[in-house]
């Protein structure tokens, strides 16, 4: 036997010393008193978007290719995404923080690829404990949809009631087919429905009826929307060749308006002016002059700038910064005579006023003239304390109530934003707003709690998952790690050529392809949103931050040095370091 | 993918290196992507304090702190006595600092690489001897300010891949603390090849740069995608390949995070970019080269 064989372990360790003892005896997060915390933030597209849709959220689900989760993210606040993906004014696009980095996210696209391609019932969202109560809902258009989804999603029971034969308003009978398709339409509609809401179909409400109403149902939410045409005011507006907007539109048969027609004047410059020209251009065919002329600067309609581009496609002439002053002709309409005009927009009321601009006039030949500058709501029926008699809407407050506590009212009919999202919101917030009143709630304070951001909109997932979220932060461009993103160009969906859209009224966007939403929803930097990068985790020096499933990470404040290396490096800026005691 | 329940993280909390070190994170990838069966070799570098101080150890592997100038042949030494008693499941990793592969161990890593001994050699490159005060080491960059060359270092960074490319080693990789997937990856590549293989990975360290603790990382990223340490492996010396497609911004969005590069002027700047340009070139060359002769 040698010496060395002789050497026990313990007397290795006098020529070799052996560290057996574990740093974590060290609590090295004494060092510093900066700690990280993971929390969401809002997104701006999800504060600016009327309907509230959890945006980064839900494109995370595409992003991996499954659309049956992101449908089912939408549907908590958004009863309508195939709609809203058609025809939205995508106020989230303007404020995407990509914007600033590239392009923006085509989230419109995104949100009916989205509706198209994902398969999703909604969640059920009150608990069995909740009072249930009983509302009528009329008229079926986006406000009266979503007031009834949201109301049904909380348990109560909802009669739609619809003077018309089908159900979907201004939707159906506004909005025309290549828009936004029936089948479209119908789908939306019947997966509202099959929450077991009542539709009775073809009952115009009126005073005796709505006494009825009154009597059976504890609740009742005005949706009628906005339906008679504003006109023009000048004397000589009288005749048949002239017509208005959504009255052409629902017309059963608008194309005897049109037919043998060679110089149509479409007057206005919003989203249904321009659905005006395009009907009309369809109708027509293409050897028909159609002109459409607005008071606004060109580029600065208030049409959505992607329907006004397809409308020039259409060959339909666009001429801004005029206004009509006379419609010439005896018997038969002939000319339309313009003045040149501009609109200053007040800077405190934010209302558009007309003011005579410099120019010659314009003599426009005219032998149909189709009016589309703005509807006004029919009151007529409805109690006399509910109503504004000088702009000829609805009263209603921040929580969707009317003057009298049991009418609640939204969309057009209030004279607010004339959008589709705009009028879901108002739907989902009278919806909110009787649910908690039902139960006892105050929406006074609940209500602006569940607001997003700075915003208007509103979110009902935040009120089911409270706190999961913070709604008052929005995530500015600055504050995200762009280090990790890569320029790329936006995917656009494809468009039928417009050769063919000029006698067709079938859908002219095809939307995006299944793979090419998946990578446009990879482009989404999710700002605010955790959508498990680990990065945070992988790169704690100190390993101090502990994975605990999906998503969900801890931090150890024992021995985290506050170095805000996770904070620095999320690109999402879901971390941020506070003090700790 | 980072898989659940499948790697786990072997090294502890509590260790002594600074707050924001690129250092800690690059040895924690490193050991996740070995995994358990591991034993590592480390010499004095920052590496040696964070992984023990006497008696305590921050690592749940076997661990041999040899000296300064023989981690390459400790391992070598280590991975023999392993085979000749039959442990070929057990990998054998060399953990050194800039100062001990570019200076100190130079001679004995050429060695064994050389003889294409079986052990990983992981150089965590944080450009000076950041350990003992910041002095310079021929890992530092031109123009980079340390405590022995104040006014800027005058000769260029020794480009050690090359060197180790010469060596016809069967693996030689880049690596960056900003790509940890990219990074375990590499790792667990190099573990699965027979022979010599050698890491190259930049750890910004936030005392001896002069920048802000939490920028480590995102200085590895800036290093990264300006193309000053471009991602990059060499199979057999020949075999060149890019693993990552750098966006090539300005070298000044990388240089102007840190205070070793604050006396530099926008002539010294330009005149890194064009290293970099060059450096960057002569790299994509060997790649489109071995990309014809491939094709051929």
């Amino acid at each position: 036997m040698t010496t060395q064989e002789n050497l026990r372990a313990a007397d290795y360790e006098t020529i070799i010393p052996v560290s057996r003892a574990n740093t974590k005896v060290f609590k090295t997060g004494q060092w510093s008193q900066k700690k990280p915390t993971h929390h969401p933030k809002l997104s701006p597209c999800r504060e600016a978007c009327p309907v509230g849709n959890n945006i980064p959220g839900a494109l995370a689900h595409v992003s991996k290719g499954d659309y049956n989760a992101a449908l089912a993210l939408i549907l908590q606040e958004n009863p309508l995404p195939g709609i809203c993906g058609r025809v939205c004014y995508h106020p989230c696009q303007t404020s995407c923080n990509r914007n600033q980095f590239d392009e923006t996210v085509e989230i419109r696209s995104l949100e009916r690829a989205i509706a198209d391609y994902g398969c999703a019932t909604p969640q059920i969202c009150s608990s069995p404990t909740d009072n249930k109560t009983t509302i009528a809902v009329i008229g079926s258009g986006p406000a009266g949809l979503s007031a009834a989804y949201f109301l049904a999603l909380f348990g109560h029971r909802v009669t739609i009631f619809e003077s018309r034969a089908e159900p979907g308003g201004v939707l159906r009978y506004g909005i025309p087919e290549y828009r936004l398709p029936g089948e479209v339409l119908n789908r939306e509609i019947g997966r509202i429905l099959a929450l077991g809401i009542d539709l009775e179909k073809g009952v115009r409400i009126d005073s005796e009826r709505l006494d009825d109403l009154q009597d059976r149902f504890e609740y009742i939410f005005l949706g009628t929307g906005a339906w008679l045409p504003q006109k023009t005011g000048l004397s000589s507006e009288n005749r048949e060749t002239i017509q208005y907007g959504l009255d052409f539109l629902s017309h059963e048969k608008k194309e005897i308006f049109c037919q043998g027609k060679k110089n149509i004047v479409v007057i206005g410059g919003g989203d249904v002016a321009v659905d005006v020209a395009r009907t009309a251009r369809r109708l027509c065919g293409p050897g028909t002059v159609i002109t459409m002329i607005a008071p606004e600067k060109e580029g600065d309609f208030p049409a959505i700038p992607e329907g006004l581009a397809e409308a020039e496609d259409e060959r339909i002439r666009i001429i801004g910064e005029y206004q009509p002053i006379e419609f010439i002709g005896n018997s038969h309409l002939e000319k339309v005579r313009f003045v040149r005009t501009k609109v200053e927009k007040d800077r405190v009321t934010g209302r558009y006023t007309l003011l005579p601009g410099d120019g010659n006039d314009l003599l426009v030949d005219a032998d149909l003239v189709l009016i589309a500058i703005g509807q006004l709501p029919d009151t007529g029926l409805f109690l006399p304390e509910i109503v504004d008699k000088d702009f000829s809407k609805v009263f209603v407050n921040d929580l969707g109530m009317t003057p009298s506590s049991r009418f609640y009212a939204g969309g057009d009919l209030t004279r607010k934003r004339p959008a589709v999202a705009d009028a879901i919101l108002s739907g989902k917030r009278a919806a909110l707003s009787i649910h908690l009143k039902a139960n006892g709630y105050d929406p006074e304070i609940i209500i602006p709690a569940l607001t997003l951001g700075q915003g208007s909109s509103l979110s009902i997932s935040a009120y089911i998952e409270a706190g999961l979220i913070d709604l008052k932060k929005v995530v500015q461009f600055a504050e995200l790690n762009t280090l990790l993103y890569r320029k790329t160009g936006a995917e656009h969906g494809t468009k039928s050529p417009p050769e063919t859209r000029r006698t067709d009224f079938s859908e002219v966007n095809g939307g995006l392809e299944r793979k090419a939403a998946i990578d446009e929803a990879k482009r989404c930097f999710y700002c605010g949103s955790c959508i498990g990068c680990d990065l945070c985790f992988l790169l704690c020096p100190d390993i101090s931050i502990a994975k605990e499933g999906d998503r969900i990470y801890r931090v150890d404040k024992d021995y985290c040095k506050g170095c805000s290396i996770c904070a620095t490096v999320c690109p999402r800026h879901v971390i941020e370091m506070e003090e700790s005691q | 993918m980072y898989k659940e329940n499948t790697v786990e993280d072997l090294m502890r909390s509590g260790h002594f290196a600074c707050p924001g070190c690129g250092v800690a994170i690059a040895m924690r990838l490193v050991l996740r992507a070995l995994g358990r069966k591991t034993i590592a070799v480390i010499i004095p570098s920052c590496a040696s304090i964070i992984a023990a101080t006497h008696p305590h150890s921050a690592l749940e592997i076997p661990a041999f702190h040899g000296t300064f100038e023989t981690a390459a042949p400790t391992a070598a030494g280590i991975s023999y006595a392993l085979k000749i008693r039959g442990k070929s499941d057990i990998t054998v990793v060399a953990i050194a600092g800039d100062g001990g592969t570019f200076d100190i161990g130079l001679q004995s890593l050429s060695g064994t690489a050389d003889r294409n001994e079986h052990y990983i050699y992981v150089c965590l490159d944080n450009e000076a001897y950041m350990n003992t005060g910041i002095q310079a080491s021929s890992a530092t960059p031109r123009r980079a300010w340390t405590i022995t060359t104040p006014a800027g270092r005058s000769a260029r960074k020794k480009n050690i891949m090359e060197i180790m490319a010469a060596h016809r080693i069967p693996y030689a990789a880049t690596a960056s603390i900003g790509y940890p997937q990219d990074l375990m990856d590499k790792v667990q590549k190099a573990k699965g090849i027979e022979g010599t293989k050698f890491l190259h990975i930049l750890t910004p360290c936030a005392t001896g740069w002069r920048m802000a603790e939490n920028l480590t990382v995102n200085a590895a990223i800036l290093s990264v995608e300006t193309r000053i340490f471009p991602l990059y492996e060499v199979f057999d010396g020949k075999k060149y390949g890019i693993t990552y497609e750098p966006q090539g911004l300005p070298v000044e969005e990388y240089l102007k995070i840190q205070g070793r590069y604050r006396h530099l002027d926008a002539g010294q700047i330009e005149r890194m970019q064009t290293e970099t340009d060059e450096e960057w070139e002569s790299l994509y060359r060997h790649v489109t080269d071995c990309q014809r002769k491939g094709a051929l």
